[in-house]
């Protein structure tokens, strides 16, 4: 059985409740995400989606429940776990260059006796190309704009050559043409077969380019193919409940 | 010529904070040698007054105790609610432990006088007094410093930058960290006879703040600050050397010898000061050179 789980469901999440201070953040949450979905966490602010994906990668210890990906734990699988975390926790001043971040991504599959080789430089480099930034490889990331440095992070992501990537809002403060290549890099991992969960704020554009989305607001309120979960009962029972679809996609927008 | 122990010690002192140095401020910690080397005075001071030796084997010994306390007390603070903020947290510790220190020097006056000649050199520091006993401690600090940072140079970059990505590495765990600090404790008591406790840290700031305005890289920014603090290490008790026979010539043979841990540091905070001046001037320069490109 847990041979069908491991093949089926990239990330699986049983009774998760999280309490931060003395506030319960994320309760009893459970959710399956498939293998080689373009996933959405959906929610207002405040809702957990931070939350919930630092206790998937184990950056905060639950209070119960339990998360498997690939149908391993945490610890066992991490090395094919990609964690993007919010862009504006890090400090941007680290004296690095471009080239130096997306390095950090190969440090995975690296035994730590072993020094950097041709293969990670390769994969580093091919990394920055998939995000576009293979001319500001040299650039010291304190002088990246904020759409650069979201995909600095993706490159460092995409080195890692996980099977399941964690962005927590990969496209907040990210201008039109940073988005569209983000959502296309995205979209082709996807295609790999890869599964990826995407924090995002932006219903119109989870309607239309994800599969698969979760609606959350401390508790789950739905998850499963986009069509049927973005409805406006759904999102009333999120949200609250004077907010319509189209007053959301445009809020964001 | 200097002697050669002073000038060894002050050597490695500069190497040593260059090194730990790099570390603390890219983790934006610069003010955490501050913290331990105020609390390792009460350390001190309670060896002391316990012991009565003045070894700083045995003193030593004390201060690191209490600054892995220190380490230890500003940990719990971070623990739980995030409300107190890391400075604040490093303003607490500081001034509790500091003012138990004071609290325990009036004790150890009275119980046993006459020791505060000697507290006083660790207070204020007193490198002409530098022994063998004292450079080889700070090497024995030294060397496995470099070996972690060699041996774990991926995952320590990793933690400056993104600490909680790191987390999510394999090949992270809390013992590398957990010795680094160490090694910074140690190596802050190791520097005390140097620089005493109020000036310590000043090393630990000046010198990577100076690599930083030079260079883009954390690997190059460590090895200049290594390099700058073996250079001003070397140059300080030389400064020390020529200022006093000038001042012999032009006043006599009075004792206007210079404390050379204080010209070491304002050495450090001139380089500091010069190199962010210099950085400054480029930039207008360029900005400079940006607007006549742009009028044209
Ligand atoms: N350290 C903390 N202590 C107490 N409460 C916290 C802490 N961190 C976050 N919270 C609370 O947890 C809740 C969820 O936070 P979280 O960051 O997961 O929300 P989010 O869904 O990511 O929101 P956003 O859309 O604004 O990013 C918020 O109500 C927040 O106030
Ligand atoms: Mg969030």
């Amino acid at each position: 059985m847990s041979q069908a789980n491991q093949s089926s469901h990239a990330i699986e999440i049983e009774d998760l409740t999280v309490v931060l201070g003395e506030r319960t953040v994320v309760c009893d949450l459970d959710l399956k995400v498939p293998v080689g979905k373009l996933c959405a966490v959906v929610g207002p602010n405040g809702a957990g989606k931070t939350t919930l994906i630092k206790a998937i990668v184990s950056l905060i210890k639950p209070v119960s429940g339990q998360v498997r990906i690939l149908g391993r734990p945490f610890s066992v699988s991490c090395r094919e776990v990609a964690y993007v975390p919010q862009r504006s926790g890090l400090d941007w001043d680290f004296p690095a260059t471009v080239a130096d971040v997306a390095l950090m991504g190969t440090h995975h599959s690296l035994p730590w006796w072993k020094g950097l080789g041709r293969g990670e430089r390769d994969r580093a480099t091919a990394a920055l190309a998939a995000v576009g930034l293979e001319e500001l490889r040299d650039r010291p990331i304190s002088n990246l704009s904020g759409g650069q440095q979201q995909r600095v992070l993706l490159a460092r992501a995409l080195a890692q050559q996980a099977e399941v990537f964690l962005l927590d809002e990969p496209f907040q403060g990210v201008d039109a043409a940073s988005e569209s290549a983000i959502m296309r890099t995205l979209t082709s991992m996807r295609d790999h077969g890869k599964t990826v969960m995407v924090v995002h704020h932006d219903l119109h554009a989870v309607a239309e380019r994800f599969d698969h989305a979760v609606l959350m607001n401390v508790r789950k309120i739905a998850d499963g193919a986009v069509s049927s979960v973005i409805t406006p009962e759904n999102l009333r029972r999120t949200f609250g409940t004077r907010v319509g679809f189209d007053d959301l996609g445009q809020r964001e927008a | 010529m200097p002697d050669p122990a002073v000038m060894t010690g002050c050597i490695l002192a500069g190497v040593l904070y260059g090194l730990l140095g790099s570390f603390c401020m890219a983790r934006n910690q610069a003010l955490l040698g501050d913290v331990i080397s105020h609390a390792a005075w009460p350390g001190l001071v309670l060896a002391l007054g316990l012991t009565g030796s003045r070894h700083f084997g045995v003193l030593g010994v004390g201060a690191a105790l209490v600054g892995f306390m220190a380490l230890i007390s500003l940990e719990y603070l971070g623990k739980g609610s995030t409300r107190i903020k890391p400075d604040t947290r490093l303003a607490l510790v500081l001034s509790g432990f500091f003012a138990a220190g004071m609290l325990f020097t009036r004790q150890v006056q009275t119980s046993r006088p006459g020791s505060m000649g000697h507290l006083h050199s660790f207070l204020f520091g007193q490198t002409a007094a530098l022994v063998w006993m004292d450079t080889a401690v700070m090497a024995t600090v030294l060397i496995p410093t470099m070996i972690l940072v060699w041996l774990r140079w991926r995952d320590l970059s990793a933690l400056c930058f993104d600490p909680q990505w790191r987390q999510t590495t394999p090949h992270a765990n809390g013992a590398t960290p957990a010795i680094l600090n160490g090694l910074l404790v140690i190596g802050i008591v190791a520097g005390l006879p140097v620089a005493g406790v109020v000036l310590v840290s000043a090393l630990l700031v000046c010198l990577p703040v100076t690599a930083r305005s030079l260079t883009n890289r954390f690997s190059s920014g460590i090895l200049v600050a290594m390099g700058l603090g073996a250079t001003l290490g070397a140059l300080s008790p030389l400064v020390v050397m020529l200022t006093e026979s000038i001042f012999r010539h032009w006043r006599g043979n009075d004792d206007a010898r210079l404390p050379t841990g204080p010209v070491f540091v304002l050495l450090g905070v001139t380089c500091s000061g010069l190199s962010l001046g210099l950085k400054n001037m480029r930039q207008r320069k360029i900005q400079r050179m940006g607007r006549n490109h742009a009028s044209c």
